[in-house]
């Protein structure tokens, strides 16, 4: 079963690589809503960062920036946020 | 024969061409488009877009605009911001003008001066369709009475090794395209530069075209490695290939051996940087003008 919030976050991540997919370990950790998963570990830069919140936003309508992800550690922390404003 | 079959794809190519619409960039109107952004993401893909195409010119005009009127919070920051990378952006802007030849060849051309007193530099961007910077900011480093820069975007397919949508199907036929549009033979000297993943087709396109000096910044063979038609030998005589890497960064260096491997060359690793953006580092630490100076002289 698929799950919404995940797919947006699934999405965003590939949007912050330029169109490529994650590593599949990555992938498969923010398909399980792992908890251990750090921001760190997605590599990101600015651009991909805002690349990222561009994405979310435009598949869900919530506006993340990437100023609200600098107070987070780990990707479920973006994934609570979504929920939050489901 | 084979002297024959060469001759007519190179004038299939050159009618292509002529049915190219070589579109002579128009202004835009930043204020406008800028009205319509809502949010923070908005101005952001705005930005992005801007950055990824713009030349100093157009941007100096932007932020001359945005002086002379009430504009946006985001815009002022994002103008605050290139210009703390580059202040003389927008005082005394390199005068290059924008062609565009497709969604994915951009010709970057200051019309005085003429190409037999300069060179060519054919730029590969990365994933990010860049230059680990912001179009307009890498352009200012790099002279406009001394080169003309082409830029290429990657198409849909995310490889130049197959070539960019609607022109050309493979690398051998990308860098043809490059020779039938732009004429190197007519320049001083040419150049390619490749970041990222547009390294290795820096490398390759320096080696098929006889460049003098081909740069990766920060790249590594594709996987799986495309079958080359160097013939297993070292770069041609005369041919710099430069591989270009932060000292303290082992998977880049490991990248760059890699293409040492394959192409011969030469290894250039930058100290004190351990991160694969090896350029956007130079840029934030004022080092980018003394080592683009080196790379192209």
């Amino acid at each position: 079963m698929t799950d919404k919030v995940r797919d947006i976050l699934l999405a965003a991540v590939r949007a912050g690589r330029n169109g490529f997919p994650p590593e599949p370990p990555i992938a498969q950790a923010i398909a399980d809503g792992s908890r251990e998963l750090t921001i760190d570990q997605l590599k990101f830069d600015s651009l991909a960062w805002m690349e990222f919140c561009i994405s979310v936003e435009l598949q869900s309508g919530q506006e993340l920036t990437p100023v609200d992800i600098d107070g987070m550690q780990y990707v479920f922390q973006i994934e609570e946020w979504l929920r939050s404003r489901a | 024969m084979f002297h024959f079959l060469q001759q007519a794809r190179h004038w299939r190519m050159k009618r292509e061409l002529n049915r190219l619409h070589i579109e002579l960039a128009g202004r835009f109107d930043y204020l406008r488009r800028a009205s319509r952004c809502r949010t923070q993401n908005e101005f952001n893909r705005l930005h992005i877009e801007l950055e990824n195409i713009l030349t100093p010119l157009e941007l100096a005009g932007i932020a001359k605009l945005a002086k002379t009127s009430t504009s946006p919070e985001p815009s002022r920051l994002w103008l605050e911001r290139i210009q703390k990378w580059k202040p003389e952006l927008f005082e005394s802007p390199q005068g290059y003008e924008r062609r565009s030849f497709s969604r994915h060849v951009t010709l970057y051309q200051n019309p005085k001066g003429d190409a037999h007193d300069k060179g060519l530099l054919v730029a590969f961007s990365g994933d990010a369709r860049r230059l680990m910077m912001p179009i307009s900011v890498f352009l200012q480093f790099v002279d406009s009475r001394k080169w003309d820069v082409v830029v290429l975007k990657r198409g849909s397919r995310n490889s130049y090794l197959l070539g960019l949508d609607s022109i050309v199907t493979d690398f051998h036929g990308l860098v043809e395209y490059l020779q039938t549009t732009f004429t190197p033979a007519q320049y001083r000297r040419v150049m390619t530069l490749g970041t990222s993943s547009g390294g290795f087709a820096a490398a390759w396109a320096a080696f098929l075209m006889g460049a003098d000096r081909g740069i990766s910044v920060g790249g590594g063979p594709p996987r799986p490695l495309p079958a080359l038609t160097t013939g297993d030998q070292p770069a041609p005589d005369g041919v710099d290939l430069c591989y270009v890497y932060g000292m303290d960064c082992p998977q880049d260096h490991q990248a760059a051996l890699s293409l040492l491997d394959i192409f011969g060359g030469r290894l250039r690793p930058v100290p004190d940087i351990d991160a694969h953006g090896v350029l956007s580092r130079l840029l934030k630490s004022g080092k980018l003008a003394e080592f683009l100076d080196e790379m192209l002289a």
